[in-house]
């Protein structure tokens, strides 16, 4: 018998009856505003900037990141000076951007995560030095409910995921530092 | 409504004074109250140590003690929690099992502003009251708020200040057969708790069971701390 | 055999690293506490939390089957392993069909659950571990202390020593230099490594979707730039739909650190182009405690760590006092399934506070797990004091006598008293003798 057969018959002789299925709750509301948004956003190490507070985004990149090089972008606002081809993508490419400017497709205010999916190379949001998200105003939800119930409408994307942001870690004496494998900075630009 | 006073056995053999100022409180406020002499020990020792299965004699001869009265009262939430639990399934049970604290509190007997009591008196929130007999809200439950049954009582005693806790309801670290298993952390707690409350001001330290107090007097004592213990029916009541 | 006691009381000498540590973990706890109470829904979050681990549970065959049906269809592939051994055999093949003779791996209780680094270490592959905190206690050679935050028992001192070490850096105790360090260092891995390992936070069977939550970015980064994403997942990591990741994703973190949610939730569908995911369920005894009506709700643990973090024994001897390698309350309730004479102590290793149980955010009865725990440890053999002593409770006469017979006794050779009940008497003194017992009282008043 194979261990699948094997751990299937252990589960059906073993499994407590009784459990019933969760059919849902009234989830109590969380507000959606840009500034719900951004005071959580704040709070787990992210900044947030609005697009027309932004005169220039190529000189804004230059300030903020010290340098416009090795910049790559899917954002047509930004336009990027490093390209890269799917068809001769290299780790050693990957990890020469300096900052990635990638679009988002919902923001949470609960806790400030956005959501993206379907970019060029799953390892750039966690390869870049510095994360860039462009948010549209009108895609911030309040709470993960409502995240998943957007996410459901259509299928699943091959990968998909919440950044919340910078990486950081805490594994040093409890001391929160940013920047930890992945990225050093988090912005979120909405518009 | 007659009711049958249980004095849990500790309280018995080293600290009467609280059964007598639990009896004395009782009838005060008009209650028939009884008090079986036959009774031992609810058995709680033995099933924390993991012989629950040779509690059934202690359980029994309970029932049948206690089966005449109305409602059994006890100043001492982890013992009535225990019973309780034990005599969920017991055909025939029927009667209201309640903690001391929680019985004046339901039955709105909470003006004590005529007893005066001028010191800085910290609550010791016992673990089986408080999150066992929900005699409070504990700190990790959201939502919930209101004072613990004995905050209720004390309040408006008069001349009495309550001081507040850095942790308001972590555990004494007495725990029954824990306090041998594990001597030196439960000392440890003991001390870590008692810090606490020297940090507040307190004087006093009181509480609903006098198991936690026991052990915390315990260590009080061995290392001289400017702290006493007493029951909170023997701050109510007075003689 | 040393037990809980024993280590316990080893770790307690040292003061004021046993005071440190304790206000460390209640700081954790204290975070937990603020986010949680911003959360309007808190409770009944944990009641639904619950209600869809016992739905899963009750129906793990089934969901299994669908979950797998799925996870298929999408392009993962889905391996089987009935016990530790297994899962090993499995990862090692893995490896080997790829000629690979180095795994990056980032933090997975499960992998330690299984031993599977010394395994892989046995079978020359060399075994990087990429989270910070693990790849600290991998350099000095010691198992993690906490399930979250496997580094908590360390100081800067130890850390930057080790650090030294092995980057042959100059020695700092500087937090920022030494994770600069530290991602330099791992990212020479991140770049050259043909297979990655991860755990899972939580299936979805009706997506064939796993989800991973992590901090660092070190376990995407790894499985990202690898040709090969190997993932292990405890067979009690299902839950039914998409959307009830809505519920646990709002516990997960404020319950494990105190963040709103973790800087990643990386949800895994399909393998990326020309890439493979290798998905083991495993076993190792879980389908076993399924059976078993005092215990199954531990199976509903997201290992969040929040009972380690509220616990007063956990806070005050540390997770190295449980030696198994979930320590904690949870660890206590878990443990004896593997080893019931080693790890016996584990049960008693608590004051039955309750604080565990209510931060739990699948609700799992622990104390009430750990009473009974204590009943199944003792129950093979019967015991005549102990039954006698039950005997006594039903007797007043013979009770009375005892009762009586201590008074005299403590009055007259308390020290032989005091050493008698030692263990109490050691920190504390015993309460004093009253002139009479509230029985005596009772007769003479009324």
């Amino acid at each position: 018998m194979s261990s699948k057969e094997t751990i299937l018959n252990q589960i059906r002789e073993n499994r407590p009856k009784g459990g019933t299925q969760f059919s849902g709750f009234d989830f109590s509301p969380y507000p959606n505003g840009i500034d719900d948004f951004k005071a959580t956003l704040e709070k787990v190490g992210g900044k947030l900037v609005l697009k027309r507070d932004i005169k220039d985004l190529h000189t804004w990149i230059k300030k903020e990141y010290g340098s416009d090089n090795y910049v790559f972008t899917e954002v047509d606002s930004i336009v990027g000076n490093y390209t890269l081809n799917e068809m001769s993508i290299t780790n050693e490419k990957l990890n020469k951007i300096h900052v990635a400017v990638l679009a988002g497709s919902m923001g949470i205010a609960e806790n400030g995560a956005v959501w993206l999916e379907r970019f060029l190379h799953r390892s750039i949001p966690f390869i870049t030095q510095h994360l860039v998200i462009f948010l549209s105003s009108d895609a911030i939800v309040g709470t993960m409910h409502e995240a998943y119930q957007i996410i459901n409408k259509k299928e699943l994307p091959s990968f998909g995921i919440f950044i919340s942001g910078p990486s950081k870690t805490a594994d040093i004496e409890q001391s929160l530092i940013y920047g930890a494998h992945g990225p050093r900075s988090l912005t979120v630009i909405v518009e | 409504m007659k009711i049958g006073l249980f004095i849990p056995c500790y309280i018995n053999q080293y600290y009467p004074g609280v059964g007598i100022a639990t009896l004395k409180l009782l009838q005060k406020h008009g209650f028939e109250v009884d008090y079986p002499t036959g009774q031992t020990c609810c058995g709680q020792p033995l099933a924390n140590s993991g012989y629950e299965r040779y509690t059934h004699y202690a359980i029994n001869h309970f029932f049948t003690l206690f089966r005449k009265y109305d409602v059994i009262v006890s100043p001492s939430a982890s013992c009535i929690l225990f019973v309780k639990e034990h005599l969920k399934f017991q055909p025939g049970h029927h009667q209201k099992i309640q903690e001391l604290s929680d019985f004046l509190v339901e039955q709105g007997l909470t003006d004590y502003s005529g007893t005066s009591f001028p010191k800085k008196v910290g609550v010791l929130q016992s673990c089986h009251g408080l999150r066992g007999l929900h005699l409070g809200s504990s700190t990790e439950i959201v939502g919930e708020n209101g004072d613990s049954t004995i905050v209720k009582l004390l309040h408006n005693v008069s001349d009495i200040q309550l001081i507040g806790l850095d942790r308001p309801d972590d555990c004494c670290g007495f725990g029954g057969t824990f306090s041998v298993k594990e001597p030196a952390l439960s000392v440890k707690m003991g001390n870590d708790r008692l810090d606490d409350f020297i940090r507040n001001g307190a004087e006093v330290i009181t509480g609903t069971d006098m198991s936690c107090l026991m052990h915390l007097e315990g260590v009080i004592k061995k290392q001289r701390m400017p702290l006493e213990v007493m029951h909170f029916s023997e701050i109510i009541c007075q003689e | 055999m040393k037990g809980h006691p024993e280590l316990a009381e080893k770790f307690l000498q040292d003061e004021s690293r046993t005071n440190w540590h304790d206000e460390t973990l209640w700081w954790v706890r204290s975070k937990r506490d603020a986010v949680a109470s911003e959360i309007k829904d808190w409770e009944k979050l944990r009641d639904a939390a619950s209600q869809i681990k016992e739905d899963t549970l009750s129906n793990l065959d089934e969901y299994l089957l669908e979950f797998e049906q799925n996870a298929l269809k999408n392009g993962i592939k889905v391996h089987w392993a009935a016990d530790a051994r297994e899962h090993n055999e499995i990862v090692l093949q893995v490896l080997k069909s790829k000629d690979a003779w180095q795994l990056v791996k980032s933090k997975s209780m499960l992998t330690e659950e299984c031993g599977l680094n010394d395994f892989l270490e046995d079978h020359g592959i060399e075994v990087i571990e990429s989270d910070l905190g693990e790849r600290i206690i991998q350099w000095m050679k010691q198992t993690p202390s906490h399930i979250v935050m496997p580094a908590i028992h360390l100081k800067k001192k130890d850390i930057g020593k080790v650090f030294s070490e092995k980057l042959h850096i100059r020695e700092t105790e500087d937090p920022v230099k030494l994770t600069e360090f530290a991602r330099i260092h791992l990212r020479n891995y991140f770049m050259n490594t043909k297979v990655a390992l991860t755990g899972v936070n939580f299936a979805v069977a009706d997506s064939g979707t796993f989800v991973v939550c992590t901090n660092e970015g070190n376990a995407d980064m790894g499985v990202h730039m690898a040709d090969v994403h190997i993932a292990s997942m405890g067979i009690e990591k299902l839950i039914p739909k998409i959307e009830h990741l809505g519920v646990f994703l709002r516990l997960l973190a404020r319950s494990a650190t105190g963040q709103p949610i973790t800087a990643y939730t990386s949800h895994f569908r399909k393998p990326g182009k020309g890439k493979e995911i290798h998905l083991i369920l495993v076993d190792n005894g879980r389908s076993e405690i399924l059976g078993k009506s005092h215990f199954w709700h531990s199976l509903k643990c997201i290992r969040c760590g929040a009972c380690m973090n509220t616990c007063p024994i956990f806070r005050k001897t540390g997770g190295h006092s449980y030696d198994y390698i979930i320590p904690g309350p949870i660890g206590a309730i878990l443990a004896p399934h593997r080893d019931p004479i080693k790890y016996g102590s584990l049960p008693f290793a608590s004051s039955l506070c309750g604080s565990c149980a209510a931060v739990c955010p699948v609700k799992i009865d622990i104390d009430k797990q750990l009473y009974a725990w204590r009943q199944e440890l003792t129950g093979e053999k019967s015991s005549l004091p102990v039954s006698f002593m039950g005997y006594v409770l039903k007797k007043p006469g013979l009770f009375n006598m005892g009762s009586k017979g201590l008074s005299i006794l403590q009055k007259l050779i308390p020290w032989m008293i005091d050493r008698f009940f030692k263990s109490y008497t050691r920190g504390r003194e015993l309460p004093k003798v009253p002139g009479q017992t509230f029985k005596d009282w009772y007769k003479k008043h009324t």
